[in-house]
């Protein structure tokens, strides 16, 4: 460790605390890392962070009583400096979706080994994104284009499309709330709508049928 | 005595002759009694027309008897049943009359005729070839109700030159209660008809219930219409997503017919569209059905609301063979009933996998939350502690059980994948992927190893997709021809940012591995896909060394 550095303060959310505890020793024990704070609650999580004033939140994508998404928003919006990692249990496209909606700057995948926290952490704290800027382009675009993509995103009203295009190109509730015209609070119940209809803990075959059987 | 009386001899004479006339009237009195209980006495309507027919040629000595039945316009024949001709004799005399010449005169005006020599009448249209030669002659209207049903022809009276009035006499008597018998006998059947679509209707219900196959359901349904109509097929066609027109189940002749289309046209249009009931008697003309003489028509509700029809046909033409009223009305109650069966089947299957689909999420759910979790968790703990250990063989060892541990938690995610397929239909670039793998199985005996990474869907553009594919495709069939493997990993990953980004696919087997390339087929090709979308194909393998088959194509593919 080079003393002449300070440590990266860290804070970690996630609701099971053999992970937290995990993850605390294997941060710990690179010396330049100090976990400052960590929570297992989303509602805790989004009142304490800002407070904490970490460099990176490693937070879980999904959380029992709220999502991880939501809680990066809130809290980049209080205090942009901070850098957000979504901790995702799967490496596919809902955890880089999921990564653009948080205004993250990237998604670290629940693998003990081969992804490397550590790294992703340093990169993060220096001010890198992790997210390939074509692919969160295309993220963009695809929102944009409207009715011909996914069918998730057909259940959106124009307004909340247009609030997830201006979440994908990176603002925070606070500049959206700004260039809307909206209170930031309406923007954050907006959020948690387009979450709920994107159905980011992806839509379960359940419900799909549910649904299509109603119809 | 006085001159006008007769001689004795000569009265006695008369005497006898009035009392042979009066025992041979009673004779005939008791013979036309005993062939109306005959006639009455039957049920079947065949049986009952054949029972007429031998009455008649016992009750006026005829050598040949006939009973040719009208037709539904009275116009023509459609049923001759004869007495007293052989098989053969039937058989060489060829078709049945249609009703012209004599018969015809009979059917135009419906009043007995009595001959003593047809050649002699000038309405004789003569006889076909290989015709027995018939002179005396009798005919005789039948009558159903007010309607004449058919006509009875007598010839070739016996013992005598020709039929008498006596005859004549005795033989309307006969007609008259043969109507009443048909009447009786068509009655009988329609209730026993009503009868069979009531049970086929009441089975259809219960041995629908519960089930879920729509084949096996739809081949019941047509099954039991066929039966039940006494037809020599049946039909039920359905509406397909596409908006064709398909024979999803045929019963009885013409079972080839299965699985193809039927133009949407005439009577199968008027019954899918418009909801009409059609009943096509003799010259029918449904497209793409032309072994059909007759038939009936009615709607039928498939499962899921897909519309269509239930047909029931006959190949011969019968014009009385279904009647437009009752036959038509039960058919489609029976369609109905048993569209509601199925339905209320359906139903219960929606609810069942709806079950099925909350269990496995259920699942999915438990094994992200907990197990994924958990294993995780131990597995920081692990490699957390290993870093406190000096001993270079504990850590290593520690190292492979964590290593395993990522490896089962991947695992884990393919299940947790997997659990969430089924209901939907949307085929993402994942879930293709997936299915390759999961036909490679039924080749292989085994399933391949499959790890997936990165934001394929978002990544790999459309037109790299179908290449991919067909190189997953194209190594796993080459794996399992060629290279007697006992495991094969398919890796699929997004790999670098930006204008470096790539998909990469690997196949990777254990198998025997091969020393010359260029005698593998498909490699050529593979290569030739790979340089379409301005990526890369190579393939490495060494005898005993399994083969590594790695295919690229950049993510700016495309783009501009």
């Amino acid at each position: 460790m080079d003393p002449s550095r300070e440590a990266i303060r860290v804070f970690l959310l996630d609701d099971h605390e053999v992970v937290r505890r995990g993850l605390r020793e294997l941060l710990e024990a690179e010396g330049d890392i100090a976990v400052v704070g960590e929570s297992g609650s989303a509602q805790e999580a989004a009142r304490i962070i800002p407070a904490t004033r970490p460099r990176v939140a490693v937070l879980d994508g999904r959380l029992p009583d709220g999502s991880g998404i939501e809680v990066c928003r809130e809290i980049r919006a209080v205090d942009p400096t901070i850098q957000a990692l979504i901790l995702t249990s799967y490496d596919d496209d809902d955890a880089l979706f999921a990564a653009i909606m948080a205004g993250a700057s990237g998604y670290v995948l629940k693998q003990i080994t081969g992804t490397d926290l550590v790294d992703a952490i340093r990169r993060v704290a220096a001010g890198q994104s992790l997210l390939d800027p074509a692919l969160t382009q295309r993220v963009l675009e695809r929102v944009r284009s409207g009715p011909a993509q996914p069918n998730e995103l057909k259940e959106l009203t124009e307004q909340e499309r247009k609030i997830l295009a201006l979440i994908a190109e990176g603002m925070t509730n606070r500049q959206i709330g700004e260039q809307l015209y909206l209170a930031e609070k309406t923007v954050k119940n907006y959020v948690s709508n387009i979450l709920s209809k994107l159905g980011l803990e992806r839509r379960t075959q359940a419900a799909v049928l549910a649904a299509k059987l109603l119809r | 005595m006085t001159s006008d009386e007769e001689p004795l001899p000569e009265l006695l004479e008369r005497v006898g002759e009035r009392v042979r006339d009066l025992v041979a009237a009673e004779e005939r009195v008791r013979a036309l009694l005993d062939a109306v209980v005959a006639v009455a006495g039957e049920l079947d309507l065949h049986a009952t027309l054949q029972r007429i027919v031998e009455s008649a040629a016992v009750l006026a000595n005829a050598r040949y008897v006939a009973l040719g039945v009208l037709n539904r316009q009275g116009d023509g024949l459609v049923d001759f049943i004869t007495y007293g001709l052989t098989e053969e004799e039937r058989a060489a005399i060829g078709p049945l009359p249609r009703g012209h010449g004599i018969l015809g005169l009979l059917i135009s005006d419906a009043r007995p005729i009595r001959l003593s020599d047809l050649a002699e009448h000038n309405a004789t249209y003569g006889f076909p070839e290989h015709h027995p030669p018939m002179r005396s002659f009798l005919g005789v209207p039948v009558r159903v109700r007010d309607r004449v049903f058919g006509n009875l022809y007598l010839t070739e009276k016996q013992g005598a030159a020709e039929f008498t009035g006596e005859d004549e006499q005795a033989i309307v008597a006969l007609a008259a209660a043969a109507g009443v018998a048909v009447e009786n006998a068509r009655l009988y059947e329609q209730v026993r008809r009503r009868e069979r679509w009531l049970a086929a209707t009441a089975d259809v219900q219960s041995s629908l219930l519960g089930r879920v196959d729509r084949a096996d359901a739809l081949a019941q349904v047509a099954a039991r219409a066929r039966e039940s109509a006494g037809a020599d097929l049946a039909l039920v066609v359905l509406e397909q997503d596409d908006g064709e027109l398909r024979a999803e189940a045929v019963d009885g002749a013409d079972e080839d017919l299965s699985g193809f289309n039927l133009p949407r046209d005439g009577a199968l249009g008027d019954v899918v569209d418009r909801g009409a009931t059609v009943h096509l008697a003799e010259g029918v003309e449904l497209s793409g059905l032309e072994s059909v003489a007759t038939a009936m028509l009615v709607p039928f509700t498939g499962p899921a609301g897909a519309g269509g029809a239930l047909l029931v046909g006959s190949h011969t033409r019968q014009g009385d063979r279904w009647l437009e009223g009752p036959d038509l009305n039960a058919l489609r109650g029976f369609a109905a009933q048993a569209a509601l069966a199925l339905d209320r089947a359906q139903a219960q299957e929606d609810r069942s996998a709806l079950a099925v689909l909350e269990d496995r999420d259920r699942i999915a759910r438990d094994l992200h939350d907990l197990v994924i979790q958990r294993l995780f968790a131990t597995g920081l703990t692990l490699q957390g502690a290993t870093r406190k250990i000096r001993d270079p063989d504990v850590v290593k060892r520690l190292s492979s059980v964590v290593d395993n541990l990522d490896e089962t938690i991947r695992d884990i995610r393919g299940t947790i994948f997997e659990l969430g397929r089924g209901a939907d239909t949307e085929q993402d670039l994942r879930g293709q992927v997936r299915d390759v793998v999961a036909d490679a199985e039924t080749t292989l005996g085994y399933r391949p190893r499959l790890l997936l990474s990165g934001p394929l869907d978002t990544a790999v553009p459309d037109g790299v997709r179908p290449h991919l594919v067909a190189f997953l495709i194209e190594a796993l069939s080459n794996a399992a021809r060629h290279a007697h493997a006992e495991h094969i990993d398919v890796r699929v990953a997004v790999e670098g940012t930006g204008d470096a980004g790539e998909v990469v696919a690997t196949v990777r087997d254990d198998g025997k591995g091969f020393e010359s390339l260029h005698r593998q087929s498909g490699l050529r090709n593979l290569r030739d896909r790979a340089a379409t979308v301005g990526g890369t194909f190579d393939i490495e393998s060494a005898p005993g060394e399994g083969t590594l088959a790695r295919w690229t194509a950049p993510l700016r593919y495309g783009l501009s």
